[in-house]
């Protein structure tokens, strides 16, 4: 074996979650009360562009969530040995950004280093200039006047391979559609372009275009240069805006999965049993609530990190060491943000149980525990799903501030929140270095965003009384 | 001149997949002091075409075609800031719902001067003593005090009179009544009814009269329009109307009316269908299948942090009811009297303070949770609403279902598959009804799968609770001989309960009258509508709009 796996107990749950929505998406597509609102979403052009987006972040998260160690190459004996680094299967299509380590700061495309340095030249006298970079640029002679030249060069040959694939990718989607639909390929052209079709499909693939040459474009400049500049150690900013999307997906996913079990049944209970069932879980609520989340989540970080430095041997590596921070901090996120939901569960429950189904129900000699799986809960599945996507926005922006105070993941994780807080420093120089609070902003501008797209279109499709108006 | 009319009037509502013509070469005219009735059931456009009038559509909908005359000018020439004017001051409406027509948070007095300083610009103090007068007019007891208090502080009737109140504020020359009666009360509505007419008769207007009730356009109207998916089919007199209506579909509506001269026969849903007699060859049985005997149940109402009982509320103060095999038992009251609470206390959704219900010589308050699901197959309800006593995310055919598997009455899936099959049959519904959800079947066909869920554990008895009030009248007696088969097929009674006394008067054996809580007149049905000696039923029975038609 080339390589051994390394599951990391994120990635289990990562994993799992995956499997847990595509049977979700399986099931649905057979439900008839489940895939009329969903179609719904995916026939709003914005719906459908959101989705795209955020499966592309999806699938980068999940790339990255593939992890494994490499063989070592030197050793013979007929043993085999392992790296100690944890890599994924992102870090090795992203090898050249990875490696391409320069000394300290660049600027975004740059092919000298961000600062000047006292050189010995060739004829043993020092001189304070700006270094070529090891990397970026290093395959031009003369960078002044080739580089503008060079750049176009490059970003051409990536842009006409993009659109040939997604020329390709798509001419094939239409002529499986017109033979499925029995029409010409010609009339099946035409109404795609014309964007006739039940679904947006024309926006679809205008979307899907942008992202493929921004994909083609990042990884052929990419190799070459450093598209958005290298931070203090020299690491591609580029790389780590890209990693930081698994942590940032993670967050909002992991944590919306410890919660949700929480929030639904604690929520259903109080809502159907009323009385002193109600009373102690609203108590609980309330007294989490009243407690301040910062305050609580440093707290339980800092406990962790002690354990963790009083146990260490139990730990193979740094990644296993960040990996469970990054679970933990899921779960403390998880803890302090049930309540918000299981509020809402309650308060629909209420309205759901007096409802004359469930008494119906009741009449008909129904279980209690019956009523709640049957009657009451997908009743207020709608709530849940508007509730997880809103949430998910929020969660992915809240460990960034987490983590720029210092209680967030591991400094040694790549997450937007650790650029951020690297950025405090960077933008005090003078000069500022302001490309990694840049990248780290795009990055995350546009998952929330869209996310929050997405959300507004959910809740449109998923509202009972607004689809009941229309 | 004729004071309002409206010619070849088109409205049409956008949806995202398709556009419906809820107004269809619409044409009427309305002239001064007179009451012209649009009848129609739901969904014909008989609303629609009021708000076209006052310009008043949703957005979704729009005015493709037609001419509405106001006093020989035509309203769809007006900008919106001018027919802000003439709204209110010229033409006012009364909606249905007075419950939600009104400012929560506003004082009535308010709301009412509001409209008449921003039409007429007077003083307030002025529009203060017009208010009153106006209260006055509308027959509340303590005018004065009403102008300080909240809606919430009134009965739904008084409710209503306000909001004649406020669309008589600006004295306009058409009022359009929008169904104003429907969600109120027998005795108040004729109580409003008079009101209206008195108002119209004394201010000269015109008054649009929407409603679906065929006994108050007997009543209060001169002309009568009948509507039918966004058409109008006649247009005629209302003597001419009640005495020989010209087209099918009056005919159709006048039949499927359920009244005492029809009992025993089948209500026509269409009008090819002969009316043919039904075979009641049920004997008299001597002892009633369910016994009530001296029911209370009382709401304690709590207060503080202990939840310290403070007082209760007597819903249901002393009732005794005996249902007796193959029978029907008519329960009537107005809302808030409590027959509903008896209904759901029987099948013990609700805690009963004290008495009995014997049902087949056992008494159903005593048995604990085990042995009351042994008889909750014997005893069922249905539920007023079609809408919401259907679970919408659950298939027909489950749902139907749901009560044999918890209730052991067929443990074969198989079997309890074909018993599905059958009884959508039986209740009129096709068989691949029971792969479909609720939503997709409209509020009768939603009703016949309550009914049908509730045959699905053989019940003897089925309480039923208003089936029929959420309902359309021609979809009202397709469910009403729904009912009546089952009951000569199957030999099952039935305890109805209902505000609404045609039906009563069609189908019930016996009647028992209930008022705040306690029963005040128990007999046989024929005997207390004819014959009724308590003070409550004749006032309940004189309230009702009366229809001579054979």
């Amino acid at each position: 074996m080339l390589f051994q796996p390394v599951i990391l107990i994120t990635d289990a749950l990562f994993f799992a979650l995956t499997t847990v929505i595509f049977v979700f998406v399986m099931i649905a597509r057979k439900k008839e009360h489940l895939r009329r609102p969903w179609g719904k979403v995916i026939k709003r052009t914005t719906g459908a562009v959101a989705l795209v987006v955020l499966i592309c972040y999806y699938s980068i998260a999940l790339l990255d969530s593939m992890h494994f160690r490499l063989k070592l190459e030197n050793v013979t004996q007929s043993e085999y040995q392992y790296s100690n680094e944890i890599l994924s299967v992102l870090d090795v299509l992203m090898a050249s950004m990875r490696t391409q380590v320069e000394k300290t700061f660049s600027a975004p495309l740059a092919v000298q280093l961000f600062s000047k340095e006292m050189v010995q030249q060739d004829d043993g006298s020092m001189q304070q200039i700006y270094p070529r970079l090891k990397y970026g640029g290093a395959h031009l002679d003369d960078p002044l006047s080739e580089k503008s030249k060079d750049l176009v060069k490059i970003s051409i040959r990536a842009i006409v391979m993009a659109i040939l694939c997604w020329a390709g990718f798509w001419l094939l989607t239409v002529w499986r559609n017109s033979k499925s639909k029995h029409s010409s390929f010609s009339a099946s052209l035409q109404r795609f372009v014309s964007g006739d079709s039940e679904y947006p499909l024309r926006a679809i693939a205008i979307t899907t275009g942008l992202i493929t040459i921004a994909i083609f474009v990042s990884m052929f400049v990419g190799s070459k240069y450093h598209l958005f500049g290298t931070d203090k150690v020299g690491q591609d900013v580029f790389y780590q805006a890209i990693k930081s999307i698994r942590t940032g997906i993670l967050i909002g996913a992991l944590t919306t999965l410890v919660m949700l079990p929480v929030a639904i049944t604690l929520g259903a209970m109080a809502g159907f049993f009323r009385g002193w069932v109600d009373d102690v879980i609203q108590y609980i609520y309330t007294t989490l609530n009243s407690i301040p989340h910062v305050l609580l989540i440093a707290a339980s970080v800092l406990l962790l990190q002690v354990y963790m430095s009083n146990n260490a041997e139990g730990f193979d590596s740094l990644t296993e060491r960040a990996d469970l921070r990054l679970l933990f901090l899921c779960l403390i996120l998880g803890i302090t943000s049930w309540t918000g939901l299981c509020r809402l569960l309650r308060a629909e429950t209420f309205k759901l149980r007096e409802m004359e189904y469930i008494q119906a129900a009741t009449a008909f000699g129904v279980t209690k525990s019956n009523i709640l799986a049957r009657h009451i809960m997908p009743n207020f599945m709608h709530i849940v799903l508007i509730t997880v996507v809103l949430d998910f926005s929020g969660l992915v922006l809240a460990e960034a501030v987490l983590s720029y105070i210092n209680i967030g993941v591991d400094p040694a994780t790549h997450s937007w929140g650790n650029m951020i807080n690297q950025a405090r420093l960077e933008m005090a120089r003078d000069p500022a270095v302001w490309w990694s609070l840049t990248a780290a902003f795009i990055f995350m501008f546009t998952l929330v965003l869209f996310a929050n797209l997405f959300a507004d279109v959910v809740r449109d499709a998923l509202d009972p009384r607004i689809s009941g108006s229309e | 001149m004729s004071l309002l009319k409206v010619n070849h009037l088109y409205t049409d509502i956008k949806l995202s997949d398709r556009t419906i013509h809820a107004a269809k070469d619409v044409s009427f005219e309305v002239n001064a002091s007179e009451t012209f009735a649009l009848v129609g059931e739901s969904g014909s456009g008989k609303s629609i075409t009021a708000l076209s009038i006052a310009r008043l559509l949703p957005d979704a909908a729009k005015i493709t075609q037609g001419e509405i005359f106001l006093q020989g000018k035509n309203l769809l020439e007006y900008s919106e800031r001018d027919m802000r004017s003439i709204r209110g001051s010229k033409i006012s409406m009364i909606f249905q719902e007075p419950m939600t027509s009104l400012n929560p948070v506003i004082k009535i007095g308010d709301q009412i001067i509001e409209s008449m300083i921003h039409h007429e610009k007077v003083p307030k103090a002025i529009a203060r003593n017009r208010c009153l007068d106006l209260l006055n007019a509308v027959g509340l007891p303590s005018a004065k005090r009403n102008m300080n208090e909240y809606p919430h502080q009134l009965s739904g009737g008084m409710r209503q009179r306000i909001m004649i109140a406020i669309a008589l504020a600006a004295n306009p020359d058409v009022l359009i009544a929008d169904e104003p009666t429907t969600a109120l009360d027998v005795t108040i509505q004729a109580q409003v009814l008079e009101l209206l007419k008195n108002l119209q008769e004394e201010l000269k207007m015109g008054l649009v009269f929407i409603t679906h009730n065929l006994g108050i356009v007997h009543q209060i109207a001169d002309r009568v329009a009948v509507m039918r998916y966004g058409e109008i089919v006649e247009t005629t007199s209302s003597e001419t109307f009640f005495a020989k209506p010209q087209h099918a579909y009056s005919q159709q509506l006048l039949n499927a009316i359920p009244s005492i001269h029809k009992r025993g026969l089948r209500l026509s849903v269409d009008s090819e269908q002969s009316v043919e007699s039904m075979s009641s060859s049920i004997e008299m049985h001597d002892y009633p299948v369910l016994n009530v005997d001296r029911l209370k149940v009382h709401f304690p109402i709590r207060k503080g942090v202990f939840k310290r009982v403070i007082g209760h509320v007597k819903a249901v103060n002393d009732v005794s009811l005996k249902l007796y095999p193959g029978k029907t038992l008519a329960l009537v009251g107005e809302s808030g009297c409590g027959k509903t609470t008896v209904g759901k206390s029987i099948v013990r959704l609700l805690d009963v303070t004290d008495g009995d219900v014997m049902f087949q010589g056992q008494n159903l308050l005593s048995l604990n949770s085990e042995a009351l699901r042994a008889r909750r197959s014997e005893l069922q309800i249905v539920f007023q609403d079609p809408y919401s006593s259907l679970n919408p995310r659950m298939l027909v055919g489950d749902i139907i279902e749901e009560g044999m598997v918890s209730l052991g009455v067929e443990h074969n899936a198989d079997q309890r598959r074909l018993i599905v099959v059958k009884l959508l049959r039986q209740v009129g519904l096709p068989e691949d009804a029971s792969n479909r959800y609720p939503h997709e079947f409209s509020g009768g066909q939603r009703q016949r799968i309550c009914i049908a869920r509730a045959l699905a554990v053989k019940p003897q008895v089925i309480i039923c609770d208003e089936p029929t009030s959420a309902l359309d009248v021609s979809v009202q007696a397709q469910v009403l001989n729904l009912l009546k088969d089952l009951q000569v097929e199957l030999d099952m009674s039935y305890l109805f309960i209902t505000h609404d006394m045609s039906v009563v008067s069609y189908l019930a054996d016996d009647v028992a009258v209930m008022h705040q809580g306690v029963i005040v007149e128990n007999g046989s049905a024929l005997d207390v509508l004819q014959n009724p000696q308590h003070d409550y039923t004749k006032k309940l029975l004189s309230a009702v709009p009366k229809l001579h038609l054979h």
